[in-house]
């Protein structure tokens, strides 16, 4: 299975625009949140998802890798800011996304009216 | 996330990320800047002539716009936050409204009213913006809606010094939003 695919196995049908990248939490509310606003900073985004330096910034690494966000370096008051911004492909990725959750949350949801 | 189950957890995770990041704080000096240009603007009509009112509030009014447009987009790109669609949303309520004030003037100009009548309905005006603004646009606007709600109250039943009152009404309703901490997520200067 690619780096992309999506884990749940074939029966899951119409999930394959799920993304891999996109499965953990912080990533998926990263970009949810750069839907919502042009550009945050990594100061917010460490205040919002509540992780530690090290590993948001794994995770922003992951998805500047992958294309999704763009960052933006600057300087202020002599200190170093990075913004970051989705991008494009970020965007259609994430709705893909999106409609595989829902998918899958339909799929449970009938699942357990049957059972 | 392979486990179906886990999508939910995530998921409310995500939300509650999002919600986190609606509160966002309301420049203070804004607010204080406002309180002090109602306490002084809302004040004069029980002190000079209506010339000197209007000449006021078309100075005031789009110059406390544009001031509280520019701090606002500052405040948020200090606090690290950019959200351009907020800032025009909340820009083109405020425009809106002060157009609105413009057409209510051409009443009175057409003879359809009385000058007198103008400045309650100009005051309900002001009062329906800020708690429109106060539902729809940030939480801080709604109580500075009231309180100029109560100062249309008190001008139609004739209180004396109705303007004063409303003025000093209005300036603490958004002073306090602004300084009371957890206040409409106005607390935190950025």
């Amino acid at each position: 299975m690619s780096e992309d695919a999506t884990p749940f196995g074939e029966e899951w049908s119409g999930l394959g625009g799920m993304n891999k990248v996109l499965e953990h939490r912080v990533r998926l509310a990263t970009c949810v949140l750069l839907t919502r606003f042009d550009r945050l900073t990594f100061r917010r985004l460490k205040e919002l998802t509540s992780e530690t330096d090290g590993s948001l910034g794994a995770h922003l690494t992951r998805l500047e890798k992958e294309k999704f966000v763009r960052v933006q370096r600057e300087f202020r008051g002599g200190r170093p800011t990075s913004w970051y911004q989705l991008t494009d492909g970020g965007r259609e990725a994430l709705g893909h996304h999106v409609q595989g959750l829902e998918q899958l949350l339909r799929h449970r949801k009938e699942g357990e009216a049957n059972s | 996330m392979n486990d179906p189950s886990a999508v939910s957890r995530d998921l409310q995770f995500v939300r509650s990320v999002v919600d986190a990041s609606e509160r966002t704080p309301y420049p203070r000096s804004v607010a204080i800047v406002w309180g002090l240009l109602v306490l002084v603007g809302f004040a004069l009509p029980d002190f000079v002539g209506t010339g000197t009112v209007a000449r006021f509030w078309m100075f005031a009014g789009p110059a406390g716009l544009l001031f509280a447009a520019w701090m606002s987009a500052r405040g948020l790109h200090r606090f690290g936050q950019s959200d351009w669609r907020s800032g025009r949303r909340e820009l083109q309520h405020w425009a809106l409204f002060l157009l609105a004030i413009g057409a209510v003037m051409l009443l009175p100009n057409r003879g359809m009213v009385d000058w007198k009548a103008i400045a309650p309905i100009s005051l309900l005006l002001v009062a329906f913006a800020y708690v429109v603004a106060g539902v729809h646009l940030r939480g801080f606007y709604f109580f500075p809606g009231l309180a100029f709600f109560g100062g249309y109250c008190l001008l139609v039943f004739r209180i004396p010094h109705a303007w004063t009152i409303t003025g000093v009404l209005g300036a603490l309703a958004l002073i306090l939003s602004a300084l009371v901490p957890g206040s409409a997520q106005a607390s935190r200067e950025p």
